[in-house]
Parts: C-alpha cells; sequence; structure tokens
C-alpha cells in the first residue's frame, strides 16, 4: 500500500476520486521512462569530479538579533527616562540621579523636590487674600529650577498686590524665584529673586502692609511673579500659620534658601 | 538517445549509492536517476511542461550538481528530488506567463482562413480526460494533488517542496479532492444525458 492510501483524511471524497486517481498514477507515476540527455549520458558514462560533502552551514545564532532587540529596548527605554527627566516627570529618587548624570553631559534638568512641608503650605495664604494679591501662582519647588527667559526685569509684585520695582540684572539662563516674604509690622517688603546660578537679587518692594505679616518665607509654597507682573495662587487656603521665625523676620531682610542653591539675598533693610 | 527502464527504490543499498555519487561514479548517477525518473517525468507531465523529457533531465543535473549538501535516507532524497522538479515547474509557469505561447503552422496554412479556434484549441491540447480534469484545478490544489498521487510524498513532504505548512496542504488537498469529485460527479452527469 502506498503512503497515499493511508493519509488521506477525506475517505468520502477519495472513494469517488480513486478511480481516476488510479488512471492519474497509471498514466504519468507508471508511465514511459524518459530520454536521457547528453550531458546525463556523459556523466553515466564518465561519471564526474568527486563531490565533496558540504555540510550544511548552522543557521545564525540568534544573538545577533537578541543583541539588537535589547539595544533597541536600551536606547527606548533611555530615550523614555531622558524625556520624563527633562519634563521632571520621574519619581524623586530617580529623578535626582538623572539630573545629576545629565548635568555631566551640560544638560540642565529639573531636580525634585527634596523638602516638601505640608503644613507650611498655607502659610503663605494669610498673606494673599483675595484683593490685595488678586492672582498668584504658587508654583512647584520645581519651577524654581526651570530656565526662564523672562528674569531681566522680572517685575516683583508685593504683598499687598501692588506691582513695584524690578529686580534686572538676573540670569537669563537660570531660573528665578521670586520669594515674597511678608512684613509683620515694618513697612517695607523684601522681595527677593533668587536666580538659579545661586545669585538672588533683590529688590525692594513697595510699602508692605501689616496685614501681611503672617505671610511668612516659604520655600515650598512661594508665589512666583512672572516677568509680565501677573501672579497668580493656587493654594486657597486661608489658615493662618505663623512662618518659622528664621525665615521671614519682620520687616528684616529676606532670605531666600532654595535647597540646591546658595543664593545671596541682599534685600536692603527698611 | 538510450532509454532506461525504472528500477524499484534502492532500499539499504541507497547510503552506499550516494557515496559513489559522491564520489563521482557513473553508475551511481544513472542508479540514482534510474529509480525516480519514471515518477518525475510523469510529474513534469502532468504539470503541462512542454518538454517533460528535458525538465527530468534539467532535474537531475540539479540534483547531482548539488548532491554535496543532501544528508538522509532515501525517502528524504525522493522528496528532495520532487521538491527540484517542483521548482522547476514553477520556473516554468513564471516563465510561460512572461513569453507569448508560440505554435508553429504547418506549410501553406498561413494564406488559409482561420478555422473554429475552440476546435483547433482541442486539437493543440488533445482530449487527455485526465489532463482536462487536472487542467481544471487551481494551480496550488494541482501540485498537491500531484505530488501526493504521482509523486507518492507524504503530507509533511508535499509540505516542504511547496514550501507552505503541512495544515495548509491537508487543506489544499481537502479542496482538491472535493472540486475533483464535483468535477467527476459533472462528467458522469453529462455523459449520463449526452447521447
Amino acid at each position: 500500500m502506498s503512503r497515499y492510501d493511508v493519509d488521506w483524511d477525506e475517505m468520502e471524497d477519495l472513494a469517488v476520486v480513486a478511480p481516476f486517481f488510479a488512471e492519474l498514477r497509471t498514466q504519468f507515476a507508471e508511465g514511459p521512462a524518459p530520454q536521457i540527455g547528453t550531458e546525463l549520458a556523459t556523466l553515466f558514462v564518465f561519471g564526474a569530479p568527486p563531490i565533496g560533502v558540504v555540510k550544511p552551514t548552522p543557521a545564525p545564532a540568534p544573538r545577533g538579533r537578541t543583541v539588537r532587540r535589547v539595544a533597541a529596548g536600551a536606547v527606548g527605554g533611555l530615550a523614555l527616562v531622558a524625556g520624563m527627566g527633562a519634563a521632571g516627570a520621574l519619581p524623586a529618587p530617580i529623578q535626582e540621579p538623572v539630573a545629576n548624570a545629565a548635568k555631566l553631559v551640560g544638560l540642565n534638568l529639573p531636580h525634585p523636590h527634596h523638602h516638601r512641608h505640608p503644613t507650611s503650605a498655607s502659610t503663605d495664604e494669610k498673606g494673599g487674600k483675595a484683593g490685595e494679591s488678586p492672582e498668584v501662582t504658587t508654583h512647584a519647588h520645581r519651577a524654581t529650577h526651570l530656565p526662564s527667559d523672562s528674569t531681566d526685569g522680572s517685575t516683583v509684585v508685593n504683598p499687598d498686590g501692588s506691582t513695584t520695582g524690578s529686580s534686572a540684572g538676573t540670569s537669563g539662563q537660570t531660573g528665578t524665584t521670586t520669594k515674597k516674604t511678608g512684613s509683620g509690622s515694618s513697612t517695607s517688603t523684601g522681595n527677593s529673586v533668587v536666580t538659579g546660578s545661586g545669585s538672588a537679587v533683590s529688590s525692594t518692594g513697595g510699602s508692605g502692609s501689616g496685614d501681611h505679616g503672617t505671610n511668612g518665607s516659604n520655600q515650598h509654597q512661594r508665589p512666583t511673579y512672572h516677568g509680565n507682573g501677573r501672579t497668580t495662587r493656587n493654594d486657597t487656603s486661608t489658615s493662618t500659620t505663623t512662618p518659622p521665625p528664621s525665615d521671614s523676620g519682620s520687616g528684616g531682610p529676606s532670605t531666600s534658601t532654595p535647597p540646591d542653591t546658595t543664593p545671596t539675598t541682599t534685600a536692603p533693610a527698611s | 538517445m538510450p532509454i532506461f527502464h525504472p528500477v524499484d527504490p534502492l532500499g539499504e543499498s541507497f547510503p552506499h549509492v550516494l557515496d559513489a555519487a559522491r564520489e563521482g561514479s557513473g553508475w551511481a548517477f544513472e542508479q540514482l536517476f534510474r529509480s525516480l525518473a519514471v515518477p518525475a517525468v510523469g510529474y513534469l507531465r502532468a504539470q503541462g511542461l512542454a518538454d517533460p523529457d528535458g525538465g527530468v533531465n534539467e532535474v537531475f543535473l540539479r540534483v547531482f550538481r548539488s548532491l554535496g549538501t543532501f544528508e538522509g535516507p532515501e525517502e528524504k532524497f525522493r522528496s528532495w528530488v520532487f521538491t527540484i522538479a517542483h521548482h522547476l515547474v514553477v520556473d516554468e509557469r513564471r516563465a510561460q506567463s512572461r513569453r507569448p505561447v508560440t505554435t508553429e503552422l504547418p506549410d501553406g496554412e498561413l494564406g488559409h482562413p482561420a478555422g473554429d479556434v475552440e476546435e483547433e484549441a482541442h486539437k493543440l491540447l488533445g482530449d487527455d480526460r485526465v489532463m482536462e480534469l487536472l487542467d481544471q484545478l487551481p494551480p496550488l490544489q494541482r501540485d498537491v494533488i500531484l505530488l501526493r498521487v504521482v509523486a507518492d510524498l507524504s503530507i509533511d513532504d508535499v509540505a516542504a517542496s511547496v514550501g507552505r505548512r503541512p495544515g495548509a496542504v491537508k487543506a489544499l488537498q481537502r479542496r482538491g479532492l472535493a472540486a475533483l469529485r464535483r468535477l467527476l460527479e459533472r462528467e458522469s452527469v453529462a455523459k449520463g444525458v449526452s447521447p
């Protein structure tokens, strides 16, 4: 019995076509032998030079493909981390080493928030009552390290909402942080602009109001004043919190100390 | 030209014959040729090759040239030979699709008016019933049926020859059988109706 007789699985159709297959086989598989051409006949008579056995070459190891895939994955992962690092979207424990590593190659990536004090979030709010500081934006601390191009001639807004003075000459390449310090009783308010490069330029603002005595300096919930003079505040808490005495004095010079900078703040005393 | 007659499969002597062919012995080439030449030329003829004898010569020349790359038993050798034959068929189909079919006309017929085209075509193609039925199958189904019946290959060997998975070959075989069944039933009905 031939192989084609045993592993057909469509026996119903096969029964119908079996006579046809028998005819097919008789006509073609058992037909006349072919004529031999000159080339084959010569080969049969005289033979041929020995043919060496060619061992089949082993298939290329998948190592190359694996290496390429791993390399592609590594590049993709690196690009993802770099992108998230540039956006400051990495978790703090990762953002810091990424930022440090990027600094080695000349890239300035934002650093994570190191010192976040939720309890002090409301300390700014006392001085930022509605109507006095109409639009105050409290930027996250990260913003203090973001590059800003609008530092020259930035307008500093006083706690009472008035826009006075300007702290010109701050670094255009580094981020600026404008810290609003409240003055308990004096009329002067120290507004310090801290540059990312560590230098701080302070400017004397307008008249401070005693109402803003509780507006202590806070490193983390500080309002940032944009170059266009408009400021906004996100936090709407109105709880009264006494600021740490060491951070801002009443009417004294304000001191701004970002966690990763050592600014020199020179606010003229009132 | 000499005409060789087919021989039975080489059986246990196949490894010895294969080694001798690799050494260049003419008798070994002849033994290998005679063991498979008849079904090979039958396969080429069933596929409609214009010159099946020349085709089988070409197949075995390719086989002998590549003998150094072959390793395996006689059944695998058979499958390998038919794979090469099938590749020749595929090459021929491609070549035919690119060139127009030309036919030499007998002397004196050029000036005659054209006759019945259908009748002439039947005369050229012949009235071979088996070939007519095979011609109505799609090429892939025809390949599978012929490799299974004429070449006597298993499903796996056919799959290797046509470059498809065994499951696909089974599906092609099933469809080919169904098509042949319909054709045969239609043929029998036509014979019963016609006087």
